[in-house]
């Protein structure tokens, strides 16, 4: 096998290895490259940051233990931009583990702007029966939850004491990895009640989300770059900022391997014939 | 110095997971398996407390709840030959409701308002990209609908609109999945982020070792060739 075959097959363990390793550099060296922010992006920061203080957010936290990579840093961007608004916030979750993921990353957030348990976030965990689920939710807090996560009745909560219905949210956000997720929150809250809706969606959904916008849904954050926009928006570089220099270094890697192997392969042919 | 045990198993399920980009391997497997395990019980467990609090437990204030309580018991008799035509009454009740509960917005959502949003100005002014843009957005519309039009044979000056929207379908397809790989490397910086932690120096090494000795057992005299 000649040099020009070898490019051409280069064993795949050995591209994963150097995919790997370009993703860990800038995790210790970061690069520091700059962020466009995307105008879908930029609608999502200013439907939160437009709402007045005290309004109400429902928050549909589906975070998963797969998924927590992609969609992680934008929704816990979004809640400290939210709790530093002084909006209220409902979480909700429609995956089995996306309860454990609120307790792992909201009170840390709530701490840090001083905010308390019952007053300022709820915890209402989670539900069941997809987009039927979602329709209960919203006709009747109190019927779908008969308690919170943490076990306490809702009517003890202050900030579900004047909390029904659909009529008392002022906007739902969705983070989520589930392509019909956020188009059953369309169906169930936008269309029939006209709540806008913002979202933070891993790669594979946001194609399918990002024909709503702007009509049905008010901004969108498209999974950890997504997150890196909303980071910069707020000005509180975190975690997706520091990812998105790993990934630009994997992409250019995956591009000029891209390019090694098919110049080979035009090389090789020509030798051939 | 204490040893944080949760960090150390993360470590050894991080690199286990990880360790499938090499070649699949025993350990890989293990780590899968109990994730799938762990998960199913977790499932399990979750969905029997919403409907212990959902149904159960308000069933004294409420008799009413007996009937979704009958109607998920009727689930189960699909475990029976007997008894499973029971079950679709079950099935055929939740899909009503849903079918019911979706429809009644879909046209909207889904037809009328997506109409709405491609009825855009084909030139803005003072904004060249927004007017190639919009251009996009039409002519993507009318040569897509135009391929899955099947009243016409794809002939012609027909067939060129045709081809320009399959064209135009493998160009979104192809971004799609570039932004899939983008955005599923944010999960591997995840994973190695379990990985970048101060136990990870002693457990990682180990586990690679151990890896490699599942992959290449003959290597050591572990296995003859």
């Amino acid at each position: 096998m000649n040099l020009l075959e070898k490019i051409q097959n280069i064993p795949t363990p050995i591209i994963s290895v150097v995919l790997i390793l370009t993703l860990t550099v800038p995790m210790f060296y970061p690069l520091g490259l700059p962020i466009k922010i995307s105008p879908i992006v930029k609608a999502a920061y200013d439907t939160i940051e437009q709402l007045p203080e005290g309004s109400v957010v429902l928050m549909d936290y589906g975070l998963t233990p797969a998924s927590v990579g992609e969609t992680g840093c934008g929704a816990r961007a979004m809640v400290y931009h939210m709790l530093s608004k002084g909006l209220k916030i409902m979480f909700i979750g429609g995956g089995v583990d996306s309860p454990q993921f609120v307790e792992k990353d909201v009170p840390p957030i709530a701490e840090i702007l001083n905010k308390k348990y019952g007053t300022d976030w709820v915890h209402l965990g989670y539900y069941a029966g997809g987009e039927t689920g979602r329709a209960a939710i919203l006709s009747d807090f109190n019927n779908a939850y008969p308690k919170d996560h943490r076990g306490n009745l809702l009517q003890n909560l202050e900030l579900m004491k004047n909390i029904n219905n659909y009529e008392s949210i002022d906007l739902v956000a969705v983070v989520t990895t589930g392509s019909d997720v956020l188009p059953m929150w369309v169906r169930q809250a936008n269309t029939p009640y006209g709540i806008d809706i913002v979202g933070s969606v891993d790669g594979a959904s946001f194609s399918i989300a990002v024909p709503y916008f702007p009509t049905q849904i008010s901004g969108l954050l498209n999974a950890l770059r997504g997150g890196a926009e909303y980071e910069a928006l707020m000005k509180r570089p975190g975690e997706a900022i520091a990812g998105m220099d790993s990934i630009s270094l994997q992409f250019l890697v995956v591009i000029l391997l891209l390019l090694i192997t098919n110049v080979a392969m035009f090389l090789d042919r020509k030798g051939e014939s | 110095m204490v040893i944080d045990v949760i960090e150390i198993i993360k470590v050894i399920f991080a690199v286990g997971i990880l360790s499938f980009a090499f070649k699949d391997n025993p350990v890989h497997r293990l780590i899968e398996s109990l994730y799938i395990g762990v998960t199913a019980g977790y499932l399990l467990i979750t969905n029997f407390n919403t409907a212990y609090q959902n149904a159960i437990q308000p069933l004294p204030q409420n008799p009413l709840l007996i009937l979704p309580i009958i109607l998920g018991l009727l689930m189960y008799t699909r475990l029976s030959k007997k008894f499973s035509y029971l079950s679709k009454y079950s099935i055929a009740f939740i899909t009503a409701i849903g079918v019911g509960l979706s429809t009644r917005t879909a046209i909207q959502s889904e037809i009328i308002a997506p109409f709405i949003n491609t009825a855009i100005p084909l030139f803005v002014t003072n904004d060249v990209l927004g007017t190639f843009g919009n251009i996009i957005i039409v002519v993507s519309i009318i040569s897509t609908i135009s391929y899955f039009t099947y009243s016409f044979e794809h002939k012609g000056s027909y067939k060129i609109l045709t081809q320009l929207g399959i064209s135009l379908m493998m160009i979104t397809f192809g971004a799609s999945a570039a932004n899939i790989l983008l955005s599923r490397s944010a999960r591997v910086i995840t994973m190695l982020g379990y990985i970048y932690v101060p136990s990870g120096i002693y457990v990682a090494p180990i586990m690679i070792v151990l890896i490699l000795i599942s992959i290449y057992p003959e290597k050591i005299g572990l296995k003859k060739n």
